[in-house]
């Protein structure tokens, strides 16, 4: 399995490449869209800021470095959907990093967009997005109909889902995600804008909650009244709060990678490998460089002891140790494949089922 | 169904439908959701009974069930909300200028997939003539010419969707809490959950930040990420409010947002279809 890690200037390639990576990827928000569209419209799924690009001769250095690392590059023009000026636009942009050499292929969401690419530049790769939501072996199938060299498929997939997919479907070029960053939606299906000043995340908005009960057609909804129900739904909303913390690095210690790591498949690597799967990705392109360098370390730790052919157990004792996070491990909230676990080897405690009962200690 | 997977209907269902729309002289539309392998395969035999139907029409939300009814050629796709992106943050009629350094909202903020050109000659290529959208809180612009016929989602627009789902966890231990089911009962069917926002509808006249110092009262006695058994008067209460049922956030379009969203349809010359929900769509 390759390792994939995000880049975000030509400084990273180098220590990046060493530390294990294979292949790059990188955002960009060339001069040009700024003044068109402002800050509220994005060439990808990250704003303007530390996580893109700017300048295409940029780009192109990256390319270039990235070559003589022997590692390739990938751009990510993964919007969702982009209206015919934005198009155009992007269409030049790809169509100059294309012929410079310097990117081997583009990640893609919007599949007017992947026609687009494939017809006006040849020879010119593209990788279908994990916004393009791939669940299926016919959705895989439709996209590489259009073109699409490699699918990123969908960070909620299970692993017995990916293998009922990949043996469909034995040829095609498949990446998941391995490390530090989960959405609570599927990315592809949340039609929200991240980070905005003042608002933040849509998913992470600290909501007031009310469970209602809802009424027969025509009548009203009730609002849930029994003491216990009621503290089953709260125990429930604070337990959604806590996965919620888990989504990002809130809910994890530094452990042996010594820098807060995000949601992880360390676990899963054995299994993926054995899949077939055929790139991993490491998140977080705006990281700092210690905290990708320490993320593509960790990967390559337990993906070379996989491949040297350490068993399933000892691969997954190594990925629990490195952690270090007995209590997030053992929540499984921060797991891309919770399944993947074996609850044998985790010290930590279990989370609670439900409320305490009053009368037994409880609230 | 639209938007989870555990909610497809059985066979039967679909028979007793066809049979409804028959008597009725209607014609039959199956809703579809975004699908695992394991519910494709459920969807499949659904496919075959909605073939011996009247006029029968496949609502689809995900590229690989695409790829199925294209193989049958009685059945006419429509390309869903969940395929047809666009931007549908409910947050987005309360950000001001303040917000992107004093920019203006972009135009794309008004668009959707439906109105773009290599989008548009992808249905072609694909022989889908209709698409269903949204209108999002802050409006859609005129549909360029030309473009698939629209059917528009009232008064219930889409926020996001995915395989997580709150009420799903509830009564389960940890291991199942907040991971894609591979079962449901579906409680989303008896019980929704409303989400009142920490910040204030943006007033048009204000150049306040809705959540930073336009909210005096509310911060105060919000109780943020905890569960509340009652929520002011609606028409004393500044916060807007937005619904979860089941995997989906839904927001709803009410009043001038409403009348606002029909005129729009009504201009709209590639609109001739409404799609109206009186209950939360799941």
């Amino acid at each position: 399995m390759q390792i994939l890690a995000p880049v975000a200037s030509v400084d990273e390639v180098e220590p990046l490449v060493d530390s294990g990576a294979d292949e790059l990827f990188c955002g960009v928000f060339p001069a040009g869209w700024y003044e068109r569209w402002g800050r509220g419209a994005w060439p990808n799924r990250r704003g303007p800021g530390p996580a893109n690009v700017e300048q295409l001769d940029d780009v192109r250095r990256l390319g270039d470095e990235t070559h003589r690392k022997g590692a390739e590059l990938y751009v990510a023009l993964n919007q969702q959907y982009y209206p015919d000026d934005q198009a155009e636009f992007l269409l030049g942009v790809a169509r100059e990093l294309q012929d410079s050499g310097a990117v081997d292929a583009f990640i893609v969401t919007d599949p007017g967009f992947m026609l687009l690419l494939k017809e006006e530049l040849a020879g010119c790769r593209v990788f279908a997005s994990t916004v393009s939501v791939a669940l299926n072996a016919p959705s895989v199938q439709f996209l590489a109909s259009l073109g699409c060299d490699r699918v990123i498929l969908s960070r909620h997939l299970q692993l017995a889902e990916l293998a009922q997919l990949k043996a469909a479907i034995p040829d095609v070029e498949l990446e998941v995600f391995l490390l530090n960053d989960n959405c609570y939606f599927e990315e592809g299906l949340c039609s929200t804008t991240h980070t905005m000043p003042g608002f933040g995340v849509y998913c992470m908005t600290p909501w007031e909650l009310r469970v209602v009960r809802d009424g027969d057609p025509g009548e009203a909804s009730r609002s849930i009244d029994d003491p216990e129900e009621r503290a089953r739904w709260d125990f429930l909303v604070e337990e959604h709060r806590e996965y919620l913390r888990h989504l990002g690095t809130r809910g994890h210690g530094g452990g042996r990678a010594a820098v807060p790591l995000g949601p992880c498949a360390l676990c899963a690597i054995p299994e993926l490998m054995e899949l077939g799967v055929h790139s991993g990705k490491i998140v977080g392109r705006e990281a700092s460089l210690y905290r990708k360098l320490r993320s593509v370390q960790s990967v390559r730790h337990i993906r070379d002891l996989a491949r040297d052919g350490a068993d399933a157990r000892a691969v997954k004792a190594a990925a629990l140790e490195l952690r270090d996070d007995p209590a997030g491990c053992s929540a499984g909230y921060s797991c891309y494949y919770r399944e993947a676990r074996d609850r044998t080897l985790i010290a930590g405690p279990r989370r609670a089922r439900g409320p305490k009962r009053p009368g037994r200690g409880g609230r | 169904m639209e938007f989870c997977q555990h909610l497809l209907p059985s066979p039967d269902d679909v028979d007793a439908a066809a049979a409804v729309a028959r008597t009725r002289g209607l014609g039959l539309t199956l809703l579809t959701p975004y699908a695992t392998d394991e519910a494709v395969d459920v969807i499949g035999p659904l496919l075959d009974r909605l073939e011996a139907a009247p006029d029968p029409e496949v609502v689809v939300n995900d590229w690989g069930v695409l790829h199925l009814v294209g193989g049958r050629p009685r059945l006419r796709a429509v390309i869903g909300r969940g395929l047809n992106r666009a931007m549908r943050d409910p947050r987005l009629p309360d950000v001001g200028p303040e917000h992107l350094g004093g920019d203006a909202a972009p135009s794309s903020w008004r668009t959707a997939s439906h109105d773009s050109g290599p989008f548009r000659r992808l249905l072609e290529r694909l022989g889908v003539e209709r698409v269903e959208t949204d209108v999002p809180l802050q409006g859609l612009s005129e549909p360029s010419p030309g473009g698939p016929r629209l059917s528009v989602h009232l008064p219930w627009g889409m926020v996001a969707s995915g395989r997580i789902c709150m009420v799903n966890a509830w009564g389960k231990p940890a291991s199942q809490r907040f991971v894609p089911p591979r079962h449901c009962d579906a409680p989303c069917r008896r019980f929704t959950v409303e989400l009142r926002a920490p910040w204030q509808r943006r007033d048009a006249t204000s150049e306040a930040l809705p959540m930073v110092d336009a909210g005096q009262i509310l911060p105060l006695d919000h109780l943020l990420n905890r569960r509340r058994n009652r929520y002011p008067d609606p028409e004393q209460d500044p916060a807007p409010r937005f619904w979860a049922k089941g995997n989906t956030h839904f927001y709803r379009l009410d009043g001038e947002a409403l009348a606002s969203a029909l005129a729009w349809a009504d201009d709209a010359e590639t609109v001739d279809r409404l799609v109206v929900a009186p209950d939360l769509p799941m």
